[in-house]
């Protein structure tokens, strides 16, 4: 692939010209302003130059890339073969809230009644302190769907991707991430724990404190988010090093930190919305203890399914972008 | 994959859950359901229908049923403690809809389901105990004191074999009701077996809420029976069980007070009671009973004359407890009568007038309007008197446009009805009273207003009719009892007579 400036686009490129970002712009399109602010900069820039891409973009180069990008996935939004993974995670979540909610249920209390205990002790067992203890539990088991399941639903998803960018023509996307299943079985594992980890950070701060110091607890709550965002932004690349680069899970790692670490800024703002667009959701089905006084227990339920669907369509913009961004640096630096 | 999911397959039928459990968790939830409408139905009652008031009660039935078929388990296990949870939600309903019937004023309901409860849970003492105690005040409302006693009977015996739990304070008041509904022989037999549950109870566990409440059971009993000695030895023994319990349920300070109190009313030993009281003062001074031992020692030095010592304590109420505005305002008017009591006018007025400022919401500053009005008649100031009697009315009216929720907003009209009796304004005096009966409908109190009503209606204002009536009113609201019969007469007297 290589850069055809009489087009301004990528020659061969499966990717139309249409999506090339430099061209001329229509006063009466339908542009968010910032990304045409953002073409004509990387206009400016140089960025269609067929340099090397090592020199990292200025905030407003990273935001136009990151404009772009979106755009580009946004307009496969609605083809449904790539909703397909996100869907059946999706399914796999509501099974596992409905066990949850189900564990009364003589068929859900051998595994359900032990996991609910295990986060709220005895009261967890009662109505309406059950709803109480529902967010936390079902985060515990999204963990472990999330390592047993969505590691695979990504990288086909990643693969799905690739293909519809015109990328990934050969093969199945199923096949080859089940075949590398203990590969993104670990590296799942690995990013599961180094994120819990990031937010059991706040446990470094004495409860009470936390309890009766507004600012020192928003302050550990944004300051773990933080840490957690830094995380997945180094680690986001790992499943297309290992699927369209075919890596290594452990070269893979070391790829995506430092393809992270050149594409620093746009790669934060890709993974950050996502974070950031779903975090006030999260903050409000962690509040329980208002839906049980002020609503109907049952509320909790409603919150935490909406929170699922909002994570279908954030998980498809995420790894939708991170893979466009992924294919489109990699062409670039080609 | 397919053989892990086989074997896996076993060990889940294998390991299948409780269908008790099921049944409990879903109990606890009908229940919290039906809690949480009629939450909403009681936030304005007002607005509520009978029929709405009658569905709650029928719905807490219908939960009270479905959960009462479970078949009761004696096993101590997982599965009979669900079972046992289960069956005292259910029995949580029936008294949940029983109180509402009672709302409704249908007994005949209410009185059904605490039957129903004595009989159907045999297994879980604790609610029998409870139903039987529903039902025995019930019975005592409606004046069937023997039924009320069969019932809290029941309760006692219950007591009697239940072993380390705490007793609730209205059950371990049981013994001693069964004896106080009684007179002679058979009243201080009940008295006897009082003593000795109660002795019982202390003996074994005396530093437990089981002990303190029996101990001060066994003072009441004591008092009862007038024994002030032996009230006063069981009060000590109380302050002595109190002080060394981690959360006394009790101050200690309260106990000694009221050993002042028995050894000063009960006993007479005068001196006595006044050291128990400067004790008190020395080993409580923070205690919010300390004020009320300093208007014990006042009022005592005002009845022997000792009026500068008096005047003493009631001001060190105020300056060493300026947030008691409890005891503040009445230390304030006791040494105001005092000063009055004493020919002192000038301070005495200065105190009268400064209580409504300093305390404006107390009954005392109520009270102080008509004080000053009563000082006047006494030294005869016929004018003084109709100026006090005008700054009365004005001030009592004041209160109650400004503080229409206060809770002394009765004792104002109260004070209303007073004075309009002095002015023989006596038409405006049997509104108040027809007010004041209104709002304590079916107490003593609100007896008492609705009598006076009548009375000052057809001796004072010639309403014959209307006194006629207010009688009838009497007899239907207070049916069963001696007044209404009296009422009742008094009602058929005056239409005999018109």
């Amino acid at each position: 692939m290589v850069y055809d400036s009489s087009r301004g686009a990528l020659k061969n490129s499966a990717i139309p010209a249409e999506n090339s970002c430099c061209r001329t712009v229509e006063r009466d399109n339908l542009l968010p302003h910032i990304l045409i602010l953002a073409e004509n900069a990387l206009a400016h820039v140089g960025f269609l130059n067929n340099s090397s891409l090592e020199v990292p973009l200025n905030p407003v180069e990273a935001l136009g890339a990151v404009g772009w990008t979106y755009k580009s996935v946004l307009r496969r939004f609605f083809s449904g073969s790539l909703w397909v993974p996100f869907l059946i995670l999706l399914l796999c979540q509501a099974l596992g809230l409905f066990f949850l909610l189900s564990f009364f249920k003589p068929w859900a209390q051998p595994v359900a009644v032990p996991l609910l205990k295990w986060v709220g002790g005895e009261a967890s067992l009662h109505y309406p302190y059950t709803y109480q203890v529902l967010p936390v539990a079902f985060a515990r088991l999204e963990i472990l769907i999330g390592v047993l399941l969505a590691s695979v639903t990504s990288g086909a998803a990643t693969l799905l991707f690739a293909r519809a960018f015109g990328r990934y023509e050969t093969g199945g996307c199923w096949k080859p991430v089940l075949k590398r299943y203990p590969a993104v079985f670990a590296y799942s594992a690995i990013l599961s724990a180094a994120i819990f980890g990031a937010f059991a950070l706040q446990r470094v701060i004495p409860g009470e404190q936390l309890l009766t110091d507004r600012a020192l607890r928003w302050g550990a709550r944004l300051g773990t988010l933080a840490v957690a965002i830094l995380i997945e932004t180094l680690l986001v690349y790992t499943v297309a090093w290992m699927f369209l680069r075919g890596q290594s899970l452990l070269k893979a790692f070391a790829s995506s930190i430092r393809f992270a670490g050149d594409h620093l800024l746009p790669t934060l703002l890709l993974v950050s919305i996502p974070i950031l667009l779903k975090y006030p959701v999260s903050w409000l089905g962690g509040r329980s203890d208002l839906f049980i006084t002020k609503f109907q227990p049952e509320t909790v339920t409603a919150v935490l399914t909406f929170e699922l669907i909002l994570e279908l369509v954030l998980s498809f913009v995420l790894v939708g972008t991170v893979t466009f961004y992924f294919l489109w640096r990699q062409e670039e630096q080609a | 994959m397919k053989h892990v999911l086989i074997c896996f397959l076993p060990i889940l039928v294998g390991c299948s859950g409780s269908q008790e459990f099921s049944q409990r968790f879903q109990a606890e939830r009908d229940l919290w359901r039906a809690d949480r409408a009629f939450q909403k139905l009681a936030i304005a009652p007002q607005l509520v229908d009978e029929s709405q008031w009658a569905a709650a009660a029928k719905s807490y039935e219908a939960i009270g049923e479905t959960y009462s078929r479970i078949p009761a388990d004696a096993d101590s296990g997982f599965v009979g403690r669900n079972i046992r949870t289960t069956r005292t939600l259910a029995s949580q309903a029936y008294t949940r809809a029983a109180d509402v019937w009672l709302s409704l004023g249908d007994t005949a309901q209410a009185i059904t389901l605490y039957e129903m409860m004595e009989a159907d849970y045999t297994g879980l003492p604790g609610v029998v105990a409870s139903a039987a105690l529903a039902l025995g005040n019930v019975k005592e409302r409606s004046r069937k004191i023997d039924q009320a006693l069969a019932a809290y009977r029941r309760v006692f015996e219950i007591l009697r074999e239940s072993s380390n739990q705490t007793i609730p304070s209205k059950m371990m008041q049981i013994p001693l009701h069964i004896a106080r509904l009684q007179e002679g022989d058979s009243a201080a037999e009940a008295y006897a077996q009082a003593d000795s549950f109660y002795g019982a109870i202390v003996e074994s566990e005396p530093q437990t809420l089981n002990g303190a409440s029996a101990q001060s059971r066994l003072v009441d009993v004591a008092t009862d029976k007038q024994d002030w000695f032996l009230a006063g030895k069981r009060l000590e023994g109380l302050e002595e069980q109190l002080k060394v319990m981690e959360n006394p349920p009790q101050d200690p300070a309260d106990v000694r007070m009221a050993i002042g109190q028995t050894q000063y009313q009960g006993l007479k030993h005068l001196q006595e009671g006044v050291g128990t009281w400067k004790s008190l003062l020395r080993d409580y001074p923070r205690s919010k009973i300390a004020p009320k031992a300093l208007m014990a020692l006042g009022n005592h030095y005002a009845t022997t004359g000792e009026t500068e010592k008096a005047l003493e304590m009631f001001s060190r109420v105020t300056e060493e407890y300026p947030n008691d505005l409890e005891t503040g305002p009445l230390a304030r008017l006791a040494a105001a009568r005092l000063l009055e009591r004493a020919d002192r006018w000038s301070e005495a007025n200065q105190a009268f007038k400064r209580l409504p400022i300093d305390y404006p919401l107390s009954e005392a500053a109520l009270q102080s309007h008509i004080d000053i009005i009563v000082h006047y008649e006494r030294v005869e100031q016929e004018e003084a008197k109709q100026q006090a009697m005008v700054d009365a009315e004005n001030a009592l009216s004041s209160f109650l446009g400004r503080y229409p929720t206060d809770k002394n907003i009765l004792a104002a009209r109260q004070r209303l009805v007073i004075l309009y009796f002095k002015q023989e304004r006596y038409a405006e005096g049997v509104q108040e009273l027809l007010t004041l009966s209104q709002a304590m409908r079916g107490s003593p109190q609100g007896l008492q207003f609705l009598v006076l009503a009548a009375q000052t209606a057809e001796t004072k204002l010639g309403e014959q009719e209307q006194a006629a009536e207010l009688f009838e009113q009497v007899s239907d609201v207070y049916a069963g009892t001696e007044a209404a019969r009296q009422a009742a007469a008094e009602a058929k007297r005056i239409r005999e007579s018109l």
